[in-house]
């Protein structure tokens, strides 16, 4: 198989085949929703390339179902967050001194 | 004339200044980490109470560790390591609910994000779409969505959670590192972590919704 065949079959997956345009169903590269949904964090954290991700976003454009789950996938990363709210972001001054009591305690080797 | 400031944030004036005994520098770094450690902590020990434990002598080994930090990584990677060692010998010790394996052996998981039933067979437009979609639990009022009994969903799922996917979850979405320092300090390819975190994302989210439809919608 030629390069230029490869480039062109690829093309066309994408894009569909300009003379074919007319058909019914151009042939373009489809999304199916059980393989969407394993790539959401990708999705999500940029890792799609290009050429796929304008095929999700076609794809997502058009699937409630996918959109919900992408929406689903941003609920859960917001409410994970949560879970750190609640940690006590100060050190307490006892546990504070005993590290402090160690640091200095700490045997100073020259350099 | 006195001496310049030292910049905590360059690395080598920050170990430079730890190992010569600048406590102003050990204050910088129990400010900078300490609730990142503890928020961690918590995620891999079963109470608040070993949480601080564990910290705490993370912290003690910090401290009698610096001399033969050989930074060769950066020092809240160095700090974070010491934690995870301490967590798991711990979890050894106390067998722990939540056993914190060795981190770089455990088998991989393949679970589907979604049940296989929750999509079409047969015949060929459709097969590969939903057969039954998400169920709408997100679309609750914030006040649901956001109480402290979905948020022990959250928490419980996250604990049942396999080590590695509860250690990149952890660090990535309760802790906000970037997956570039998540792939430092656990020795992980890009790719291999991003398929952790969809892992344990997609059981959370499958806990939500399973808590959704429990308690009938």
């Amino acid at each position: 198989m030629s390069d230029d065949f490869r480039r062109r079959a690829r093309a066309e997956r994408v894009w569909g085949d300009p003379a074919s345009m007319a058909q019914p169903r151009p042939r373009r590269r489809n999304v199916d929703c059980i393989d969407f949904v394993e790539r959401i964090t990708d999705y999500l954290d940029g890792a799609i390339p290009e050429r796929d991700r304008a095929a999700i976003d076609r794809h997502l454009a058009a699937c409630a179902d996918c959109t919900r789950a992408l929406d689903q996938w941003r609920t859960v990363i917001v409410l994970t967050g949560h879970l750190g709210d609640d940690v006590v972001d100060d050190l307490d001054p006892s546990t504070q001194e005993v590290l402090l009591a160690a640091f200095r305690a700490r045997p100073l080797t020259p350099d | 004339m006195p001496a310049p400031p030292v910049d905590f944030t360059d690395e080598g004036q920050l170990v430079a200044a730890l190992r010569g005994g600048d406590e102003a520098a050990f204050v910088w770094l129990l400010d900078r980490y300490h609730a990142s450690l503890r928020r961690v902590a918590t995620n891999f020990v079963r109470t608040a109470a070993s949480a601080d434990e564990v910290v705490q002598e993370t912290w003690l080994a910090v401290v009698s560790g610096i001399d033969c930090f050989e930074m060769r990584s950066t020092v809240k990677t160095w700090i974070f390591r010491i934690l995870m060692n301490v967590a798991r010998t711990r979890g050894g010790r106390e067998h722990r609910s939540v056993p914190f394996s060795d981190l770089g052996s455990e088998p991989g998981e393949v679970a589907p994000s979604f049940a296989p039933d929750r999509f079409r067979s047969g015949f060929r437009l459709y097969r590969g779409h939903w057969a039954r979609g998400p169920e709408p639990w997100e679309e609750q009022p914030a006040e649901r969505l956001e109480a402290a009994e979905t948020l022990a969903t959250v928490r419980g799922a996250i604990a049942e959670l396999p080590d590695r996917q509860r250690a990149v979850v952890t660090l990535r979405d309760i802790d906000g590192w970037t997956a570039a320092e998540v792939c430092d300090l656990l020795e992980l390819s890009e790719a291999n972590q991003r398929v952790l975190l969809h892992r344990g994302r997609a059981r959370v989210r499958q806990a939500l919704e399973d808590a959704y439809l429990e308690r009938g919608s």
